[in-house]
């Protein structure tokens, strides 16, 4: 199937009619479209799925999205409408080829408008139009009948999820636990399930023949019947039984792995947190450390502030020094000394005198000339010693700031770096479980008993089985025998017979045809796996008897859970090409958003290897994120067309260039 | 529908299915597999039954 020409018409966010060409030729599989997240990119996607599938697409879009296909008809027009007593038309047509036929399907919805009374208006759909037709030799269209029993053959709707899907799809199907996921592609792809329902249905046959049988039958040959019927009832008791044992089985056994996983990396988890829990202690005792430094430096601002008038202080300081080295500040003479010689009587010298002396009035006058001057001495000596002691206080406390300054910084940068550890923790630890390790435990002891349950359960319903066939065989020969009187019972057993046969050959079928598809599905996966990336060397692909995607590392330790993202995405790549060739329905590749969630390394690898992964891939992409120099590069050449959307806000519509 | 379409995509289950030594039965699974595979593209609300009755019914009169 190849996908060739789309047209769409006010479907979505683009108004009247818009086409695009999918066309790809040889050496260029890959259609590109290029649009920021809201441009319409999804309504590509939306439209080429409801255009296929129609009814059960709407189903999906009411499961998934919440959404009917009402809400995709276009905004202006249904605003055209709103005042016009006039309908108005949402179409997608799709033009393909598949095995050299081209096929044109087409759906529309025919609408009216609906005012409603908060002056809202809605779309109500009129009438609902589809048509599919292909062209014969002459090139007339001729319409197909059956449409669904037709897309069926091509890509039926319950596969098509693998073949048209988003990136969380690719991410989801090789996350460990998937098991379950796994086996459903490969079951649906391949078209297992079609064995399995025809032995289903061979088997239920088989009993409503015998109970027919039973009916028709008298004597003896009625009783045979009798326990035949009910060793058959039995038997497919016993399948239902270990059946629903298996799905319980594979159900715990992905459980259990995922607990696994999680267990596997919470030690991790724990280590991190009580690294984090460090980190922060050390980070608040040391913004603690920054506050009381902070605070003792807010008494010293003041002091270290007069540094603004030290120069003031200094010069103050100097010109009253000299004013008292030259004599211009007066000198006095100590009072203490001339009341001593007053009080002797006796100069220094040795000289007497008595009071009445000139001596002694000339002390007496020169002390009472002295007196204050003394004072004032001292005061000019206290201002100078108050002058020095400023000096050096303002030194000394804008020297302790310039260090305290520097411990500050110091301390800055280390509760800074401290940060951005923490944070480097904080981003590990979101890519890791936070789950309490107790219950996880405790869950898990639980399960693995529950699954040891099961396995007991399981082989004892399988000797049972075993028994109910011997019985069976035994039985089928003794109404055999007894039938000969009895004719239309006769034939009725062995109409019985002849389903349970056939059933059980279907089933032996089945476990063959479902394990050479699963060999067939590994080796392919394998081979695509490594041609994707070149570091997939090291690690070896499995997809065991149980349909887990498992990839071990050269130790052969399990390394699912390790793998970075992309190898994740390539490995479900690498699947879903291989279920995909085993099926042989060779379906296009419609890809929304591949490298969204890949760093830029990835999106090299990837884009080298898309184009090569079927015969035509359309890949939805983000301007800058998706498509940029680097993916520009490798998938323009193989690209044979490349659409840009732009959007405008305003009339809130889409439009599409083609630049190449 | 084309023949030829049928045939070619289910390829492989077809192959398997020409293994089946016993003749009668191989021709059974055969046809019952064609209606699984038409039923498979329908509404999928009443499987055939009868279909596959008047398979079984037909292989053993053509026995007999």
């Amino acid at each position: 199937m190849k996908l060739e020409h789309l047209e769409l018409n006010n479907f979505a966010s683009y108004h009247d009619k818009h086409m695009i060409s999918l066309e790809v030729k040889e050496g260029k599989p890959l259609i590109i479209v290029v649009g920021q997240t809201g441009y319409g990119k999804t309504s590509l996607f939306d439209a080429i799925n409801w255009v296929l599938y129609s009814e059960d697409y709407e189903r999906d879009l009411s499961k998934s999205r919440s959404r009917t296909i009402l809400d995709f008809i276009n905004e202006t027009a249904i605003k055209e409408l709103a005042n016009i007593p006039q309908t108005g038309k949402m179409s997608v047509t799709l033009r393909f080829t598949h095995r050299l036929v081209t096929y044109i399907k087409s759906v529309s919805i025919v609408f009216t408008v609906k005012k409603n009374k908060d002056g809202t208006i809605q779309a109500i759909e009129k009438n609902r139009i589809s048509s599919f037709k292909r062209r014969n030799e002459n090139g007339d269209m001729i319409s197909i009948q059956h449409e669904k029993l037709f897309l069926d053959e091509i890509l039926p709707n319950n596969v098509k999820s693998y073949f048209l899907f988003d990136g969380d799809r690719i991410y989801n199907l090789a996350n460990p636990g998937n098991s379950q996921e796994v086996k459903d592609a490969i079951y649906r792809v391949v078209d297992l399930e079609i064995l399995k329902n025809a032995e289903d249905h061979l088997a239920e046959l088989a009993r409503e023949y015998a109970r027919k049988a039973k009916k028709e039958s008298s004597g003896e040959l009625n009783e045979k019947q009798e326990t035949y019927n009910q060793e058959l009832e039995n038997q497919q008791e016993l399948k239902d039984s270990v059946e629903l044992i298996k799905k319980e089985l594979k159900s715990i056994k992905d459980k259990i792995e995922k607990i696994e996983n999680r267990l596997a990396d919470l030690p991790a988890s724990e280590k991190l947190q009580a690294k984090k829990q460090r980190l922060i202690d050390h980070i608040s005792s040391k913004e603690e450390e920054e506050l009381r430094i902070k605070q003792s430096l807010r008494s010293k601002f003041a002091v270290a502030s007069y540094k603004l008038i030290l120069p003031e202080i200094k010069s103050l300081h100097k010109k009253i020094d000299d004013k008292r080295k030259k004599g211009d500040i007066p000198k006095h003479v100590s009072e203490t000394l001339i009341n001593d010689i007053l009080e002797m009587g006796k100069c220094l010298c040795g000289v007497k005198f008595n009071k009445d002396s000139d001596m002694c009035k000339n002390l007496l006058k020169r002390l009472e000339e002295d007196r204050g001057k003394s004072e004032k001495e001292h005061g000019i000596l206290r201002i100078l010693y108050d002058l020095q002691a400023v000096q050096e206080n303002i030194d000394e406390t804008t020297k302790e700031l310039s260090e305290k300054e520097d411990v500050l910084n110091h301390l800055n940068d280390e509760i800074h770096q401290l940060r951005l550890d923490k944070q480097e923790i904080e981003n590990e630890l979101d890519k890791l479980p936070q789950e309490n390790i107790t219950v996880l435990r405790k869950n898990l002891k639980d399960l693995n008993n529950e699954r040891d349950r099961l396995n007991r359960e399981d082989g004892e319903s399988k000797i049972l089985l075993k028994q109910v066939e011997t019985n069976l065989k035994e039985l089928d020969k003794e109404i055999k025998a007894l039938n000969k009187q009895q004719k239309t019972s006769a034939v009725l057993q062995e109409r019985s017979m002849v389903s349970r046969k056939a059933s059980g050959i279907l089933e032996e079928l089945y476990a063959s045809f479902a394990e050479e598809s699963r060999k067939e599905v590994e080796a392919l996966t394998i081979d695509e796996f490594k041609k994707f990336v070149y570091s997939s060397s090291s690690y070896s692909v499995q997809l065991s008897k149980d349909y887990e995607l498992q990839v071990l590392d050269s130790n052969g330790n399990r390394a699912l859970q390790r793998m970075s993202m992309g190898q994740s995405q390539c490995l479900s790549l690498a699947f879903i090409t291989a279920i995909s060739r085993v099926s042989q329905k060779r379906p296009p590749l419609v890809i929304d958003m591949p490298f969204s969630r890949l760093d830029h390394k990835t999106h090299a690898a990837i884009s080298e290897r898309l184009p090569k992964l079927s015969e035509q891939t359309i890949l939805f992409l983000i301007p800058e994120v998706e498509w940029y120099e680097g993916t520009k590069i490798i998938l323009t050449s193989k690209a044979a067309h490349i659409y840009e959307l732009d959007f405008n806000e305003k009339k809130r519509q889409t439009t599409i260039e083609q630049i190449k | 529908m084309p023949k030829q379409q049928k045939q070619n995509s289910t390829d492989r289950i077809q192959e398997f299915v020409s293994k089946i030594k016993d003749n009668q039965i191989r021709s059974i699974v055969e046809d019952v597999i064609d209606v699984e595979i038409s039923y498979r593209s329908s509404s999928r609300k009443n499987f055939p039954t009868q279909k596959l009755r008047d398979i079984i019914d037909g292989h053993i009169k053509a026995v007999d």
